[in-house]
C-alpha cells in the first residue's frame, strides 16, 4: 500500500498506518515504535518542494519494507551531520531497522526493512 | 542512606556551604540523600494522576537540585522551606509541561496509561516487546483501540522540562568524545561543532539516551531498565530528543 501525505502536520497518519501494518504482520510494540521513529526521520531527510512525500508499505514472509520518497530534483538532507562513529542518519536509522539504503534518483528516498525475526514476531503467530 | 531526621539544617548549611566553598561534591551528594524522603514524599503526593511514581520522583530530584544550586545561603531561610516549594514547582511544571496538547477523549488517555503499565508487565512476562494484539487481549479493547491509544501518547506536549538545568553530569561529552578528532578535515570540525550544538540543547537524561540508543545500540526495554524509567516514557524521550537534534541542526 502507498499512501501520499503533507510532510508537516501528519507524521501522525504515517505512524498510524505503520502500527496498523506492524499490527498485522505480528511486530511487537518495542519493533512497531522503532520503525514508526524511523519513518519519521526519513520524512524529515527527503525533500518535499510541494510538501509532501510517499510512503509506500509492503510485505513479504520476511518482514516489512517501506519506502519513504519525497519531491524530484532537490537532493536527500542527511540532516544529521556525517560522522564515522557520532550521529548520523544512516546510523540513527541502522539503529532502528534492519537495513537501511538511500536512493539518490531524481526522486531520492529512503529505504527500510524490518525482519519478522528482529522485530518480536511470535514463532507460528 | 542518611535519614532525614539525622541532619539538622546547621547540619545541611554546613554541607552546602563545604560544596558551594570547597567543590566538596561529596557533601553535596549527602546533602542531597538527607532530603531524597523528603522528595519522595512530595512525588507520591502528585502520583496518580497518569504519571509512573518512578518518573515524579526523578523530576522531584530535579526540583531538589535546582534549589540547593539556587538557595541563598545569607538569607535567614530554612533550606527545606526553598527545597519544598522548588520541588512542588518542578512537579507542576512537570504537569504543565506534559499535559495533553490536543483533545484527547478521556477513554483513550486512560487506556494509554493501562497500556504502559501492560507494556512493562508483559514484556517482563513474555521476555519480549508484546505485540498489539496481545496488548488488545490483555486491555480487552479492540487492536485498533490500541494503536489509537498508542498514538494519543504522543499527544504529550514535547517541550524539555531540564533544558535549562545546567549539569556537570556530562554525558553530552562522552558523546561527543567518541567522535575521533585525528585526522579530520574542516567539515569534520564543522559537523562536530553542529552536533556538539544539537547536543546542547538536550538535557543530560535526554542525551544518555540518545548515546544508549543510537551509540551504544540499547533497545527501549534495556535503556528503561539502565534508567530507571517505563519504556513508554523512553520513547517519548527518544522521539523528543531526535526532535530537537534535527531542530537545532537545522537552525544552524
Amino acid at each position: 500500500m502507498s499512501i501520499s501525505l503533507p510532510v508537516e502536520g501528519f507524521v501522525n497518519v504515517a505512524r498510524l498506518v505503520t502500527a496498523g501494518f506492524g499490527s498485522q504482520l505480528e511486530f511487537g510494540f518495542e519493533a512497531i515504535d522503532d520503525l514508526q521513529l524511523a519513518i519519521e526521520l526519513a520524512l524529515r531527510s527527503v525533500p518535499a518542494r510541494d510538501g509532501s512525500a510517499t510512503i509506500a508499505l509492503s510485505s513479504d514472509e520476511s518482514g516489512l519494507t517501506v519506502i519513504v520518497t519525497g519531491s524530484e530534483g532537490a537532493p536527500l538532507d542527511r540532516r544529521f551531520p556525517d560522522s564515522e562513529d557520532g550521529l548520523d542518519l544512516l546510523s540513527c536509522l541502522g539503529r532502528l531497522v534492519d537495513r537501511v539504503d538511500f536512493v539518490d534518483d531524481a526522486a531520492p528516498a529512503v529505504v527500510l526493512r524490518k525482519n519478522r525475526q528482529a522485530a518480536g514476531v511470535v514463532p507460528g503467530g | 542512606m542518611t535519614s532525614p531526621g539525622s541532619v539538622s539544617e546547621t547540619d545541611r548549611r554546613a554541607l552546602l556551604r563545604a560544596y558551594r566553598e570547597n567543590g566538596d561534591v561529596a557533601a553535596r551528594d549527602r546533602l542531597i540523600e538527607s532530603f531524597i524522603p523528603v522528595v519522595r514524599s512530595i512525588a507520591y503526593r502528585y502520583a496518580g494522576r497518569g504519571e509512573q511514581l518512578d518518573d515524579l520522583e526523578q523530576v522531584a530530584s530535579v526540583g531538589l537540585i535546582k534549589a540547593i544550586e539556587r538557595f541563598d545561603l545569607d538569607r535567614d531561610v530554612e533550606l527545606m522551606t526553598y527545597v519544598f516549594p522548588t520541588v512542588v514547582g518542578e512537579l507542576k511544571r512537570h504537569f504543565r509541561d506534559r499535559g495533553w496538547s490536543v483533545t484527547v477523549p478521556r477513554r483513550l488517555k486512560e487506556l494509554h496509561y493501562r497500556l504502559s503499565r501492560l507494556i512493562e508487565e508483559l514484556t517482563a512476562t513474555l521476555g519480549r516487546s508484546p505485540t498489539i494484539a496481545e496488548l488488545a487481549h490483555e486491555a480487552g479493547v479492540e487492536e485498533e483501540e490500541v494503536v489509537e491509544a498508542l498514538e494519543v501518547g504522543r499527544a504529550y506536549a514535547s517541550r524539555s522540562l531540564t533544558r535549562a538545568l545546567d549539569s556537570d553530569e556530562g554525558g553530552g561529552a562522552e558523546l561527543i568524545d567518541l567522535i575521533d578528532d585525528e585526522e579530520r578535515g574542516y567539515e569534520a570540525a564543522e559537523n562536530r561543532e553542529l552536533l556538539a550544538s544539537g547536543l546542547k540543547a538536550l538535557d543530560d537524561r535526554e542525551r544518555r539516551i540518545v548515546q544508549l540508543r543510537f551509540v551504544e545500540g540499547l533497545t527501549q526495554s534495556q535503556i528503561a531498565v539502565e534508567i530507571g524509567i517505563s519504556q513508554m516514557h523512553v520513547s517519548r524521550l527518544i522521539r523528543r530528543a531526535l526532535q530537537t537534534l534535527s531542530e537545532e541542526i537545522e537552525e544552524a
